[in-house]
């Protein structure tokens, strides 16, 4: 389903973002290294099961669109109700 | 530079308007310890810091405010969708909506207008990052507060997130402070070193640190 799969990609982002913030302290951590490549490697993987099933994964205006279109306006707004769900 | 993510770094979805609630959270965006004196202030620091990891934890930490700041202003724009005028008038809401209407703009829960008071920005590692642990703990008091106030799960749960990284970015604060204040009062403060070319500690060249 879209939605858990979006949730989870949001997931992954959120603990790539805390591993950045937490090597900003701890620059030196193998085990944090670590982890933020799992991490990122994870996220690809989400995103290419994203794009398989329901297109391209359009979160920012670097990221291009197959069909052409500019879809960054069509994509729901994230402040918006049911942001989740679209 | 900055890139915008189409996406909340937490969810919002709150499924009943409450102008009362709205008119409470709005705080932790235009208040004297939201989330947009939270990014300004970080983000403004940056300039006058002489450490690498300094300039590291202020611009990530202030980025993420940036995240915060958006996901507080969706909860006041779902709490506010879809209002009655009656809704309006007798919520006390009618005393924003008559200069706002329903845009999302940022002051404190009593009206007051955000103000460049609310954030400092010293030039000195040792006052910035002291500076920047209350303003985390003053923010988490501020949801404290929030969280009793409010009785609906959809507001709970977005608040109780963003409650949790004051606590996560004051743990980080004092990590930094840890580290370079110590290296900053022996090196800068009680041995002199880079004061005496012309009497700052930011004649340094941070690299070298
Ligand atoms: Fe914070």
């Amino acid at each position: 389903m879209k939605k858990q799969l979006k949730k989870k990609i949001f997931q992954v982002d959120f603990a790539i973002h805390e591993l950045s913030l937490y090597l900003d302290t701890h620059p030196t951590s193998k085990k944090a290294m670590e982890l933020l490549r799992e991490y990122r490697k994870l996220r690809s993987q989400l995103i290419n099961e994203y794009e398989r099933q329901f297109g391209d994964y359009i979160v920012t205006t670097d990221d291009v669109s197959a069909t052409g279109c500019w879809e960054w306006l069509e994509n729901p707004w994230p402040w918006e109700i049911n942001f989740m769900e679209d | 530079m900055w890139k915008y993510e189409k996406k909340l770094q937490y969810p919002v979805n709150i499924k009943n308007p409450n102008p009362k609630y709205a008119q409470i959270i709005i705080s932790q965006y235009g208040g004297p310890d939201g989330e947009l004196g939270a990014s300004m202030r970080y983000l403004t620091q940056r300039y006058g810091q002489p450490f690498n990891e300094v300039k590291g934890i202020l611009t990530d930490v202030g980025t993420e405010e940036l995240a915060h700041l958006e996901m507080v202003c969706a909860m006041v724009h779902q709490l506010t969708r879809n209002l009655s005028e009656k809704e309006i008038v007798e919520s006390g809401f009618d005393k924003y909506f008559v200069d706002h209407t329903n845009a999302v703009y940022p002051v404190a829960a009593a009206g007051i207008p955000w103000r460049a008071e609310y954030i400092a920005a010293k030039g000195d590692v040792l006052a910035d990052l002291h500076e920047d642990l209350a303003a985390e703990q003053k923010a988490r008091v501020t949801y404290d507060n929030l969280i009793r106030l409010i009785d609906d799960p959809d507001i709970l749960d977005p608040l109780k997130f963003l409650r949790e990284r004051e606590i996560v970015h004051y743990q980080r604060f004092g990590e930094a402070n840890l580290t370079h204040s110590n290296r900053f009062i022996i090196d800068y403060i009680v041995v002199g070193k880079g004061l005496s070319k012309h009497g700052s500690p930011f004649e340094i060249d941070s690299e070298s640190n």
